[in-house]
């Protein structure tokens, strides 16, 4: 029964909102509509909730960091001090306050915007491990990489007219078959894992393996 | 008409995936158990583990970013599934996990998972509530968090299967930098490229979702995979006639499936 339950309700939950995704808007069926609108609000309900549980154990980690003076608590006090003023502006005066918008746009944009730019030095390092020709695959990868960056730079048309056609034709015929054969695989590798779910056979979400 | 035109050779399809499904389970629990090929990525997920057992630090396990009520959120949960494989791999060798989470409803499922893994493997005493952290749901302010982790940890192994944006390379790259096995794994194919180039191993696709079912050995959900395989044929048959027949100007099957 305590494995049971819970699979029903979830098979249940899926089926309803599945349904919803096909079913047309015919008054015989507006209770599926309606159920699926439903089930979505809780699922964004149950979500801030456990939003919050996830608050709880970010602030009891740091907060035990603090109290013990571990070598990084710094971190942690500028974490605490963020959060909670972030939390209390949002709460007393929304996200529409200037100071609220003042922190979002001048703190945690440019930062998360540097995180993102440094992506750009990343891929150099990961290319330079990759592009070791070490195998026919490794050649493959190689030979390919430069002659589309060769392709899509400026200096490979000056070059020779080969590398912008070439560019174009690689991203255009094998690249994109290689990916709908992926997006394909995948799409019926989700299928497989609801049935798994639908028949209780895969109950990992539930913290049960066998 | 209950079902949306436009939208019914689709539900057709699936009703009829569902019956292909259900079918090589019935094969299966009669007997007829199918072999999966090797799967490299995940046997070299105990060798990563091992490693890490071996040099005394930390395993660094992520499910990737998306929620559980997202439509990519079957990438998360396959995560989930290897998650309880390394949360027992961990627990059998007495090594240290980093779980690291930035969706919050994932956070809730993956601390049981780990938690319950660790009571299987008969050590509840070893589980500790900072193998699983929960780190904000920000996307390159969970990345910035794991790679700081990842560092200062000196995280041995490096497991990252689900779905993934831009800041898989950044995960990847700290991973690497750090002298860990890679273990990574993905269906989402803008970030595949990035995966495939910056770690050891590589799951790919599909690979990711029969992962569940090559860890157990389960021969209903090898049946599964095989379902899967039948369905992927019959998906390449029609392709290939609809390619003929509209090579011969015949619209047929492209009418059929846009019904």
């Amino acid at each position: 029964m305590k494995n049971s339950l819970p699979v029903a309700i979830m098979t249940v939950i899926a089926l309803i909102i599945i349904l919803d995704f096909f079913v047309a808007d015919a008054p015989s069926v507006q209770w599926i509509k309606q159920s699926g609108l439903v089930l979505r609000s809780w699922g964004i309900v149950i979500a801030a909730f456990a939003m919050g549980l996830g608050a709880v154990n970010l602030l009891r980690r740091h907060t035990v960091a603090i109290s013990r003076r571990e070598p990084e608590a710094l971190y942690s006090v500028v974490l605490v001090g963020s959060m909670v003023i972030i939390i209390i502006l949002g709460i007393a005066y929304g996200s529409d306050h200037p100071t609220y918008s003042f922190l979002f746009s001048n703190i945690l944009s440019p930062a998360s915007a540097t995180m993102y730019a440094s992506i750009a030095f990343y891929i150099v390092t990961a290319a330079y491990r990759s592009f070791h020709a070490r195998s026919f695959e490794s050649w493959v990868l190689l030979i390919t990489a430069v002659i589309v960056m060769l392709g899509k730079a400026p200096i490979g048309s000056v070059i020779s007219g080969f590398f912008p056609t070439a560019a174009d034709w690689i991203q255009a015929i094998p690249n994109t078959a290689g990916m709908r054969a992926i997006m394909m695989g995948a799409a019926l590798g989700v299928v497989s894992s609801a049935v798994k779910m639908f028949l209780g056979l895969d109950r990992t979400y539930l913290g049960l393996r066998d | 008409m209950l079902i949306e035109v436009g939208k019914q050779f689709s539900f057709a399809s699936l009703f009829l995936l569902f019956v292909l499904f259900i079918y090589c389970i019935r094969e299966a629990r009669r007997g007829k158990v199918p072999q999966i090929r090797k799967l490299a990525a995940l046997d070299a997920i105990e060798e990563a583990v091992g490693r890490a057992t071996e040099v005394g630090r930390p395993v660094h396990f992520s499910p990737g970013i998306i929620e559980l009520t997202h439509e990519r959120s079957a990438q998360t949960l396959a995560g989930l599934s290897v998650l309880s494989y390394v949360a027992k791999l961990c627990a059998r060798y007495d090594t240290d996990l980093v779980t690291t989470i930035m969706k919050p409803d994932v956070y809730v499922v993956a601390e049981e998972i780990v938690k319950q893994s660790f009571l299987e493997e008969g050590k509840p005493d070893r589980f500790s509530g900072e193998m699983v952290r929960f780190i904000g749901a920000e996307q390159f302010a969970y990345a910035a968090a794991a790679v700081g982790i990842m560092y200062r940890e000196q995280v041995a192994a490096n497991i990252m299967i689900g779905s993934w944006l831009a800041e898989a390379l950044l995960l990847t790259e700290a991973g690497a930098q750090t002298g860990g096995i890679q273990v990574t794994g993905s269906a989402t194919v803008a970030q595949l490229p990035f995966l495939v180039v910056a770690s050891d191993y590589c799951l790919i696709g599909e690979e990711i979702y029969a992962a569940s079912a090559y860890l157990s050995q389960n021969p209903v959900e090898l049946a599964v995979v095989r379902g899967q395989d039948l369905a992927k044929v019959a998906v390449i048959a029609l392709m290939c006639v609809g390619s003929v027949l509209l090579a011969f100007g015949s619209e047929a099957i492209l009418q059929l499936i846009t019904k």
